[in-house]
């Protein structure tokens, strides 16, 4: 399915290693998976096994230790924190990661307007982020990550914060997303309903130093809903398996 | 209504005391009068000053030293302390020698300034960039060093350049913390301002103050004092209070 040619982004050999003066942390290790074009891979891993560290690597705000990652086309990263930029009123911070040479400010506040509305802010253009629920803020920080077309986003546990109903609301939200635009996301996720309910695949890492331990395949129609009972029999074996992770040398 | 009473009515209530107070202590003739004049003393005293044109020169030539002083060592103080913040190297070489200068007094620096500048403004005007800058340097330092790491990400993410991450980011993130150093920059420029005012004999209300003591007028002394805190109070108040207020609101800091 997801050949070399095809893929959008190729992750090869990562390891990383934080070092300081006294210790060594090995926090991934030798870790490579692709993500075809159009596709969705939901990992799943122990709280504090490197996924963020894993991101950081692949966006590349921080260099691995060995390993290479290539991507084609543009990568956006959506933080586990909103990180609205609290100087700035939500137009601003969405338009944020815009080039300003490429726009004209008609332009700009015409496509600002677009992404509040796909996600329902559209009435809080002007408030400052600290006016904001916490979902409206997630919601937000949703809209600067797409309106710079990505080819790629990596989503870092982004709904994890946030309540049930919202929640389930900003899923099916994703879901659309995957039909209107050709876009593949890589899905850091705790819930494993989510992971499943989201994920073409879903990988499972293992504790620190992380490296992938199972591969799950989610050979389910779309549009799915979390209630779907089809996605029961995937959400047991992969939560035994954490399970099982959980359970491994302590 | 209870706004205006927590900022004027229960400020106006220390004044108050301050004033009665005094007045009480001068009733009970514990000292004779022209050690220790009545308020309303001062205040008639204060009102010649002002009506006999002497006092708002002074105002003005202090006011415009402070002015020029505070610009400069803001203009200096930011651009070494955000050198000192985004590079490691000349944080270890000069970190400690700045901490070390921010401890002398600034009026130390007078002689120093006599014998280079000669007796003039430049002298003066360099006692009050001393008093700052260095104290305007540590805050911007501390302020950049405590911008949020994510502010920084999400910079690096959008893959904006090094001077966009400083026109963007590090400059308005560090904003509110500035504020807040300036005030304190500030505040270190007027006193070394009337440090030197008062030892280098020039126009200014430090001379004035000086000139009240050589006539023995302890009234125009306390006249000119009162005029000294009215006027600190009046810039904390209205230049850096209305900033401070605007970004916290801004950023949605609780203020009690
Ligand atoms: N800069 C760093 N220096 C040293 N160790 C670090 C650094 N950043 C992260 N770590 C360590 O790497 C490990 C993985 O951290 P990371 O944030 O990637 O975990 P995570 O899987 O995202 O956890 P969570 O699910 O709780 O978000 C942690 O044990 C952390 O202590
Ligand atoms: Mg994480």
């Amino acid at each position: 399915m997801t050949s070399a040619s095809s893929a959008k982004l190729q992750v090869r050999n990562i390891s990383k290693v934080f070092e300081t003066k006294k210790t060594k942390t090995d926090v991934l290790q030798d870790i490579s998976f692709e993500v075809g074009s159009h596709e969705v891979v939901c990992l799943v891993g122990p709280s504090g096994c490197g996924k963020s560290t894993l991101f950081n690597v692949i966006s590349q705000l921080d260099q691995p230790t060995t390993g290479t990652v290539i991507h084609t086309g543009r990568l956006a990263m959506m933080f586990q924190d909103p990180a609205l930029l609290p100087w700035l009123t939500v137009d601003k911070n969405v338009a944020f990661g815009l080039d300003r040479k490429q726009y004209s400010k008609t332009e700009m506040s015409q496509l600002v307007e677009r992404y509040l509305k796909i996600v329902a802010l559209e009435q809080f253009g002007s408030a400052y982020p600290h006016e904001l629920s916490g979902g409206m803020k997630q919601r937000a920080a949703l809209a600067r990550t797409l309106i710079i077309e990505p080819n790629i986003i990596l989503m870092d546990e982004p709904f994890s914060a946030l309540d049930a109903q919202t929640r389930e609301r900003l899923q099916q939200f994703v879901q659309t997303l995957l039909q209107d635009y050709p876009v593949s996301i890589v899905f850091v996720t705790h819930d494993v309903r989510e992971a499943v309910l989201l994920g073409d695949r879903v990988l499972v890492l293992t504790k620190r130093p992380a490296h992938i331990r199972s591969e799950y395949k989610i050979d389910l129609p779309r549009p799915r809903r979390s209630f779907d009972s089809n996605l029961d029999s995937y959400i047991r074996s992969i939560t035994e398996q954490l399970q099982a992770e959980a359970l491994l040398y302590t | 209504m209870n706004k205006f009473t927590h900022s004027f009515l229960k400020p106006l209530l220390g004044w108050v005391g301050l004033f009665l107070s005094w007045e009480i202590v001068v009733r009970l003739k514990i000292w004779p009068t022209y050690i220790f004049p009545s308020p309303k003393r001062v205040l008639m005293v204060w009102w010649d000053l002002l009506t006999s044109g002497e006092l708002l020169p002074g105002v003005f030539v202090s006011l415009q030293r402070l002015g020029i002083g505070f610009m400069i060592a803001v203009c200096i103080g930011t651009l070494i302390g955000l050198g000192l913040a985004r590079n490691k190297n000349l944080k270890q070489v000069f970190g400690g020698l700045i901490l070390g200068l921010q401890t002398l007094p600034s009026i130390c620096w007078l002689p120093l300034a006599l014998l280079w500048f000669g007796l003039n403004e430049k002298a003066i005007l360099f006692v009050v960039v001393m008093g700052a800058v260095l104290s305007i340097t540590v805050a911007v330092e501390g302020a950049v060093r405590t911008i949020p790491p994510m502010y920084l990400r999400v910079g690096k993410m959008f893959k904006l350049s090094r001077w966009n991450i400083y026109r963007r980011i590090i400059l308005p993130a560090m904003l509110p913390t500035f504020v807040t150093g300036l005030k304190q920059g500030w505040a270190f420029a007027w006193r070394s301002l009337m440090a030197g005012e008062m030892l280098f004999i020039t126009a200014g209300l430090g001379q004035l103050l000086m000139v009240g003591r050589e006539l023995n007028n302890i009234a125009q002394v306390m006249a000119i004092m009162l005029t000294i805190i009215l006027l600190g109070l009046l810039i904390d108040l209205l230049v850096f209070g209305v900033a401070e207020r605007h970004l916290h609101k801004q950023w949605g800091y609780i203020k009690r």
